[in-house]
């Protein structure tokens, strides 16, 4: 019986916390990810969890701004783009070493572009970045200019993000594709000790960091000097690990636990707008009856958008209205308030597309089918929740939604391929709208809508192409009242990033992207 | 003698792998559509699967399938790119761990607890065997919820770490054990073997573990290796519940993304597993029970 004891002792020692490390000589945090990933090679995969890690390994060309937004020098100390807005020509930095002890030049970008774009690579994200960049002439050693086959004004935006980030040539020749992940080499203000998957990432301060953007500032007495990432995949064990003091910043917490942190004086809830398109769902106008653009925009005033944001996101995510979040680029407030609310005008559009409830079964029908929407709904970002409540919101307006959950992203492209559905969601992140192209033009590659209209093809397209910013507004304007006007998306909330941090932690910082911390600054506390 | 379980287990693996090949690519999709669709890049994806042989013909796809894995190549995840021997070698460790601790607190606890609920007849064992049963009867997913909820509350912190799961599944598979035990032990109690056992003045605590346990353990070593067998294979569960990272929730995650290699490999494993650890079970049996080992 004693032996048993002492085992039961063993097992359940197993269970306690571990010891929090973040001492005074260290200056250690860890930084709580959500989703484990497949990978964290900036150029080849397309997680956001790499970017949290790796945006203060790697140094960009340019940065964007976090006040601003503006795009200013990070790698590149200036640049021209030509009239055609075709060649866009760089001026480096002479002064930047990677952490491996080379130097960063002309041929560091060239390698690192080659890598990218190669085909082999087979990169998720970064060539996309890239848009219509053809080629690349090397100047001398520290000037580049990069040529494209169209003007496409996003490039510097893409340039400005961490998978864009320009790694060690030395280290890229020494690993092949699949090592390199796990030995990277950037020029940032950290390096990168190691990558164990399903289990952390540990970076280290780097101490001759001396060519960050202007906005960084030198490192104080406090400066955390390591930071290890571990993985928190169940969203409600990420609140527990910040109390338990195992992790002393984290990200994706719980609505309702970000609440009640928000009411602990030792941690400061730190809610972060994430830019891009608002969580939404596409209204498939290809399958009847939202072919009818009185059904769709009967459905968009039968959702109570307010009553959504309160008990599902506790009031942490501003209602959206339109396929723009606000905190992105060319955001038009036309759309706000946009189908508020108003059953009774989901009752008259519904009427006078000639549906009634004959039957007094308290669902409309019309031609003797009943109104039925399927909606695909994935089990992330509380969208369960969200169409829980949808479904309740319709059923008052006489509408049915019959929901179909998958599981996970390839479930879900399955059933879009199969097209048998009414009603999708999902929501992608980005400053520029560009990100508009793939979803709503008539051959985006993500065109879930069904939509195709020549008008707004040619908006969106001219948009992207044009690189002066007062040229590029109006049109993104028209094209964001086009889509609302066609009823084509139900935007639901625009995406806020609950993170939540110990007090000790000071100065966490992120970029306009929202997803990705600043650690240079961040110091921890006595 | 020993081709027949040997030709029987070939067969079982063959079975497997080859069901676990085709199932998942009767669905349309795989893992790399899914990395692929929002960079509006086919072409890359188109590559991609160029690359992994995923465009060839499925019955040529099977047959190199089948000769890969008799040169000890499972593939490459279509997920991560990273090899499934290097994948499953990172997670069996953990998954091991757990079943392995597990294991050994359904022993000892189990057979503890079936000796103590069968001798004593006081209010603790009666208590203990209510508590055995309730155990018995609910669904590990339900206690391990509850485990999660009420430690995750109080200290909190307790993602992966291997002591919280072992309990609980262990705490399970111990009232199993605990049950089988107590029955063999009240079962032989009153046998031949065990009244001749006293009746040569033997005291008590030898009679109960020269005679009465040998004869009731033989049972339990059965239940114990089909228990081992059933942590392997109910890691699935426990793993994504604990959200600990091992075997189960790399096949539930491989599963889920279509990543046909990881799963044909950790499925073909499992099976090993299983059919390993039954025919062990057989030949302890044996070891254990004189009348087999001479038939």
């Amino acid at each position: 019986m004693r032996r048993l004891l002492l085992l039961f002792v063993i097992v359940v020692s197993g269970c306690a916390p571990a010891a929090d490390t973040g001492g005074a000589a260290a200056r250690r945090i860890v930084y709580g990810l959500t989703l484990s990933v497949s990978g964290i090679d900036p150029h080849i995969n397309q997680n956001t969890e790499l970017g949290i890690v790796l945006r203060s390994v790697y140094d960009t060309l340019v940065y964007r701004d976090p006040v601003t937004k503006a795009i200013v020098p990070g790698l590149a100390s200036a640049w021209t783009i030509s009239d055609d807005g075709l060649v866009y020509t760089f001026n480096l930095r002479q002064d930047v070493m990677f952490h491996d002890g080379t130097f960063f030049n002309a041929d560091a970008v060239a390698a690192n572009l080659q890598r990218i774009m190669n085909p082999e690579t087979g990169s998720q994200k970064a060539r996309l970045l890239l848009g219509s960049l053809a080629s690349y002439q090397i100047i001398d050693q520290y000037t580049i200019s990069l040529t494209l086959s169209a003007p496409y004004s996003p490039l510097l935006d893409g340039l400005a993000q961490v998978y864009t980030g320009i790694a060690s040539p030395a280290a890229l020749g020494q690993y092949n594709l699949l090592r390199y992940q796990y030995h990277q080499v950037g020029t940032g203000p950290f390096q990168f000790v190691e990558y164990i998957p399903e289990n952390r990432i540990v970076i280290r301060r780097n101490p001759n960091y001396a060519w960050g953007p202007a906005f960084y500032a030198p490192p104080g007495a406090n400066a955390v000097q390591e930071i290890e990432f571990r993985f928190y995949r169940d969203p409600a064990t990420r609140a527990a690990a910040l109390e338990s003091g195992e992790a002393q910043v984290m990200g994706e917490l719980l609505p309702a636990d970000a609440r009640a942190l928000a009411n602990n004086a030792a941690f400061r809830v730190l809610p972060v707008t994430v830019p891009g398109q608002p969580l939404q769902f596409y209204l498939n106008t290809r399958l009847a009856p939202l072919d009818n653009l009185a059904v769709r925009q009967a459905l968009l005033y039968a959702t109570n958008r307010g009553a959504i944001v309160e008990s599902v996101y506790q009031g942490f995510s501003p209602v959206a209205w339109g396929p723009v979040a606000s905190s992105a680029l060319f955001y038009n407030p036309g759309v706000v308030n946009a189908y508020a609310y108003n059953i009774e005008q989901t009752r008259a559009l519904l009427n006078a597309a000639g549906y009634a409830d004959n039957d007094r079964d308290g669902i409309l029908e019309r031609e003797g089918l009943p109104l039925e929407i399927r909606v695909i709904q994935p089990a992330w970002g509380l969208v369960p929740e969200v169409t829980q409540l949808l479904q309740d919101q319709w059923r008052a307006a006489g509408i049915r939604a019959i929901i179909d959950p998958v599981p996970g992203f390839t479930a879900l492209l399955e059933k879009v391929t199969a097209g048998e559905y009414h009603l999708v969601s999902f929501d992608t992140s980005g400053i520029d709208p560009s990100f508009l192209n793939a979803r709503f033009m008539s051959d985006g590659a993500v065109n879930w809508t069904g939509y195709a209209s020549a008008p707004l093809d040619e908006l969106l397209r001219a948009a992207a192409q044009l690189t002066d910013p007062a040229a590029r507004q109006p049109l993104y304007s028209q094209a964001q009242s086009l889509i609302m006007q066609e009823a084509l998306i139900l935007p639901i909330r625009e995406y806020v990033n609950l993170n939540a941090h110990s007090a000790r932690v000071q100065n966490l910082l992120f970029d306009p992207y929202g997803w990705f911390p600043l650690l240079h600054n961040v110091t921890l506390a006595e | 003698m020993l081709l027949r379980p040997l030709l029987s287990l070939l067969l079982t693996l063959w079975l497997a792998v080859t069901l676990a090949f085709f199932a998942l690519r009767v669905l349309p999709g795989d893992a790399i559509a899914a990395q692929f669709a929002a960079a509006a890049n086919p072409a890359a994806a188109a590559l991609r699967r160029e690359q992994l042989g995923l465009d060839l013909p499925l019955w040529q796809q099977y047959g190199q399938y089948l000769l890969n894995l008799l040169r000890g190549d499972a593939g490459v995840s279509l997920y991560s790119a990273r090899t499934v021997t290097e994948l499953i070698a990172e997670r069996l460790p953990l998954t091991l761990e757990l079943a392995g601790l597990a294991l050994l607190l359904a022993a000892g606890a189990g057979i503890s607890a079936g000796v103590y609920t069968a001798l004593s007849r006081g209010v603790p064992a009666r208590l203990l065997r209510l508590f055995i049963d309730v155990l018995f009867s609910v669904p590990v997913y339900w206690t391990a919820t509850l485990a999660l909820f009420s430690v995750g509350v109080l200290i909190g912190g307790v993602q992966g770490a291997v002591g919280l799961p072992a309990l609980v599944v262990g705490l399970h598979s111990a009232a199993a054990v605990a049950r089988l035990v107590r029955v063999a032990v009240l079962q032989t109690a009153g046998a031949d073997f065990v009244r001749t056992a006293r009746g040569k003045g033997l005291p008590e605590r030898l009679v109960i573990r020269r005679h009465m346990l040998r004869a009731g353990l033989l049972p339990v070593v059965q239940l114990l290796a089909l228990q081992s067998a059933y942590l392997m294979g109910g890691a699935v569960m426990t793993e994504s519940i604990f959200q600990r990272p091992g075997m189960g929730l790399l096949l539930l995650d491989a599963v889920l993304a279509r990543d046909y290699p990881v799963v044909q490999g950790v499925v073909l494993l499992l099976a090993l597993l299983y059919t390993v650890l039954n025919t062990a079970a057989d030949v302890f049996t044996a070891l254990l029970d004189p009348r087999i080992r001479r038939a």
